[in-house]
């Protein structure tokens, strides 16, 4: 089968989980034997077509970038990716399908698959109305009606758990039995390398608490900290590593030196993978609050790693986690129900590693790359059977 | 001697059919179509046969009249008006059994509507706008002009497709009406200098432009309905002494140019102080719920659209009259103003879109026929075509302009827009890199000819305007990128001779789907 994505993010462009998610996702279709394009930005220093595991990676346009004139890039970009797909499908004689992620590629998905009659998948990562818990200006509201149409157009639309699906419909307006719950993989063999000199130094005897992600409000990272002196009082050997840069990082880092916690408390900035591991390697518990979450890769990763994970009882998060089976959900938002499950996890030794193991098996059996490429092959096949139908009709 | 006033009517829908119907796409022509080019030509065949003067000026945008002469939208819109009057009638029934007399009324009035409309358009006009537009040109009442083939915005455009669009623009119009057109519209009145060498080369004799553009000062500002709100800085032009009361030729060039005199416009324009936002007229912006009728009342315009009255169509006419008679003294008015400044039988030219007429101002079609009863009886002032002008005396440089806000190009060209502008030109550069080599097949022919279409759909200035004014924004830039997809796939096509079966099927496809220009 001959493949085309679009995606905004691919590595080592990430920005969120969506670079991650395609680069895995192609590379284990490549591994089953399908034939995989992908176009992308462009990004300096690398070149516009390589192969890569496998994978045909395609760079057009301008590198990607944040800012006032964001959207005009986005757009640019389409076009830029269009004119890309029409060479390759001439190339490779004719795509069978058209896999676009998320609405920065909407307008070449819906595009390409429309004027060459090939069958258009959607995955919708996030929603606008999801991430800002609302509409409230222009610009969303654009965003909006993008994601809306491209719901919309796509012959079936991919979404990662039960809880983005409910979303889509109520949303959207997409019937029910136009979506396919696919949920976000993971490898753990990403996981297992270890720096030779890590940027900062976790002392032996220190009880590592972690959390990995972007510092924003709908992560939850302003109760974890909130928490943390009532976790402090029972375990003082106890210390927080927060990995990963946002826009609140000035005001959470403010909060612990108003609780007085800031010598345990330590904000890594921008964390590399390999010392990510190294946290990861060295973490008692893992904590995920989330307030608002579509899938909550993350708390898979940590899993993966063997770490006990602590999540809030929200979104994906909600449905990964299966409650002291393999990790432990906590109301969102509540900092004592929070703190009490972070000192049971460094007091109960037993029942921590009891997590591990289950959290690890979760991972392998659920998740893995292999059965997630497989589950969407097998959407792939679905929505070119119906469009061959049609043509029959025709 | 008298002042003359020229009425100019502008004509536009972008290309629609089959290319959505509803919400977006084949109800904004049938909307025009029965709203205000169907009632319009109808009173105007009327003052004809009365002896009377009808002498507009009427631009039509090709790909209208193209779609206005298809088979098939003939057939769709006869349909349209079925549904629309079968759909007031259980609108009036409705009301009945709810013992609202009042609305039953009115939809029994939209009822009765459309139902003339059909039986205009069928019995009338035989279902044929353009024989009935060559009729009333061949008689003298009307002087119809052409424009831009796609309607695109001209001033920003690469010079290689401006000269494609005023071309085809020309070739069009001799194709439906056996002559060459003598005047061109400059979609928006798009203008800069340089492109009236482009119309010169085409044989056009004359074009319009804003009144900024020669006399200078301050632009009327926005136009067009709309608006997104934005802060946009309106440049003043250097006042120049001329005015719009005399047509000019552009200075060493052998063509005239014709002012549009502001007043005039703003009078029926205007949203603050122009008559269509009399509290007695029918208020466009609310519409039923059950149906879309529109069943109110402008009301007072400074109110919600919950405060809004029912509608009477009986007080609009009165209000009509009264329009229609302070309108001609405001010209007779005027007139004598400039001749008493100088102006031997001063030009008094108002320029507007058609489908203000009607399809917003919904009784602006009444208007405009007093108003030309009016002028008929009018010992002071007369109706004039372009045509009657004698050749200008006095020479005017054209200032770069536009009838949008701002009086440049701000409303197509602005932050929202600027990637789109990157297409434009892609899409050009695109089209030209093969434009000159022979293509020995069939196919390959007919690639080219249908990859033009598709680079003039691209070019259409209605995709900008949605895009900056936010409306229906998705339509247009699907139709903006799906144009610029089928323009690729022919160009690569083409470049690379790849003309297989599905190839050849596709094309079949897309000619019947965008299929204007058929000769092309």
């Amino acid at each position: 089968m001959k493949v085309l994505m679009f995606s905004w993010e691919y590595p080592p462009h990430m920005v969120g989980g969506l670079g991650q998610h395609v680069f895995d996702l192609s590379r284990f279709l490549a591994a089953q034997g399908e034939t995989v394009h992908i176009i992308t930005p462009h990004v300096d220093t690398y070149p516009d077509y390589w192969i890569e595991n496998g994978v045909h990676v395609h760079r057009v346009g301008l590198a990607a970038r944040e800012g006032e004139d964001f959207k005009s890039w986005t757009f640019t970009f389409n076009s830029e990716a269009i004119r890309e797909a029409v060479r390759l499908n001439g190339m490779v004689g004719g795509f069978d399908v058209v896999h676009a992620h998320d609405w920065l590629v909407a307008y070449a998905g819906r595009s390409l698959a429309k004027i060459f009659e090939i069958p258009l998948v959607a995955t919708i990562h996030a929603t606008e109305h999801g991430r800002n818990l609302g509409i409230h200006n222009r610009i969303q509201m654009e965003i909006n009606e993008i994601e809306k149409n491209l719901a919309l157009e796509s012959d079936l639309v991919i979404c990662c758990s039960n809880y983005m699906q409910e979303e889509v419909c109520n949303l959207f307006g997409r019937a029910r039995g136009d979506l396919r719950i696919i949920p976000n993989g993971v490898d753990p063999d990403l996981f297992t390398s270890l720096p030779d000199e890590p940027r900062f130094k976790i002392k032996e005897e220190d009880k590592v608490v972690c959390f990995m992600g972007r510092l924003v409000p709908e992560k939850g990272v302003w109760q974890l900290i909130e928490c943390f002196p009532q976790v402090l009082e029972k375990e003082p050997r106890a210390v927080l590593y927060i990995g990963g840069r946002g826009p609140q990082k000035m005001q959470l880092e403010k909060l612990s030196r108003d609780l007085g916690i800031a010598d345990r408390v330590i904000f890594t900035g921008f964390i590399a993978k390999q010392d990510r591991n190294y946290v990861y390697d060295r973490a008692k518990v893992a904590v995920f609050p989330s307030l608002y979450e579509p899938f909550g890769i993350v708390a898979l990763e940590a899993m993966a790693t063997y770490t006990p994970v602590i999540v809030g009882d929200v979104g994906g998060l909600a449905e990964i986690v299966d409650n002291r089976k393999n990790g432990v959900k906590v109301t969102p938002g509540n900092v004592d129900e929070l703190a009490q499950a972070i000192i049971e996890l460094l007091m109960d030794t037993e029942f921590a590693n009891h997590l591990q193991e289950t959290g690890y098996e979760t991972v392998k059996s659920v998740y893995g790359w292999n059965v997630i490429a497989q589950n969407t092959l097998e959407v792939y096949r679905e929505v070119i059977q119906s469009k061959n139908r049609l043509l029959v009709e025709a | 001697m008298n002042a003359r006033i020229m009425m100019v009517l502008h004509s536009h829908i972008p290309y629609v059919k089959r290319q959505g119907k509803w919400p977006f796409g084949e109800v904004w022509l049938f909307e025009a179509m029965a709203e205000t080019y169907i009632p319009l030509l109808i009173n105007w065949l009327k003052l004809c046969d009365e002896g009377k003067e009808t002498h507009i000026t009427m631009s039509f945008s090709p790909v209208l009249l193209e779609q206005l002469n298809s088979k098939y939208i003939k057939q769709e819109f006869v349909k349209y008006l079925k549904e629309r009057e079968a759909m007031s009638r259980a609108d009036e029934r409705y009301y009945l059994s709810q013992s609202d007399r009042e609305f039953a009324r009115i939809a029994a009035y939209y009822a009765n509507f459309y139902r003339d409309i059909r039986r205009d358009y069928e019995m009338e006009l035989d279902r044929d706008v353009i024989q009935a537009l060559r009729f009333l040109q061949n008689r003298g009442q009307l002087e119809i002009i052409t424009t831009a083939a796609t309607h695109a915005y001209l001033p920003l455009l690469d010079r290689a497709s401006l000269e494609d669009q005023v071309y085809w623009g020309k070739r069009l119009y001799e194709q439906l009406f056996s002559i060459e057109p003598q005047g061109f519209w400059l979609p928006e009145c798009g203008y800069f200098q340089g492109i009236e060498d482009v119309l010169i080369e085409n044989g056009f004799k004359y074009f319009f432009v804003d009144s900024h553009a020669i006399e200078g000062g301050k632009p009327l500002g926005a136009m067009s309905p709309g608006g997104n709100g934005e802060e946009v800085e309106i440049e003043t032009f250097a006042a120049t002494g001329l005015s719009t009361y005399r047509p000019y030729r552009v200075e060493d060039r052998d063509i005239t140019v014709f002012g549009r005199n502001s007043m005039v416009s703003q009078q029926v324009w205007s949203a603050d102080y122009g008559y269509p936002g009399d509290e007695a007229y029918r208020e466009f912006h609310k519409s039923s719920e059950r149906s879309g009728f529109k069943y109110w009342r402008v009301t007072n315009r400074s109110q919600s659209l919950d405060k809004k009255q029912p509608y009477d169509p009986d007080r609009a006419q009165l209000k009509v009259k009264q329009h229609a008679a302070h309108f001609v003294q405001n010209l007779e008015n005027t007139g004598k103003r400039a001749v008493e400044m100088g102006f031997n039988s001063p030009l008094i030219i108002g320029c507007y879109d058609t489908e203000l007429f009607g399809h917003w101002w919904w009784e602006g079609i009444n208007w405009l026929n007093e108003v030309l009863n009016c002028i008929n009886n009018s010992p002071e002032i007369d109706l004039v075509l372009p045509s009657q002008i004698s050749p200008a005396t006095h020479e005017a440089r054209v200032f770069e302009s536009s009838w949008g806000m701002g009086g440049k190009h701000y409303v197509w060209e602005n932050a929202e827009t600027a990637w789109m502008w990157d297409i434009i030109r892609k899409a050009g550069e695109e089209y030209q890199s093969l434009k000159g080599l022979e293509q020995e097949t069939l196919m390959g022919q007919r690639a080219m000819s249908q990859a033009i279409k598709e680079l003039m759909l691209i070019q259409s200035s209605d995709w900008l305007f949605m895009v900056s004014n936010n409306l229906t924004r998705d339509y247009a830039m699907k139709r903006f990128f799906e144009h610029y997809t089928k323009l690729l796939r022919l160009t690569h096509t083409v470049r690379y001779q790849q003309f297989d079966d599905t190839f050849r099927d596709w094309l079949r496809r897309i000619q019947y789907e965008d299929d204007f220009f058929s000769y092309l």
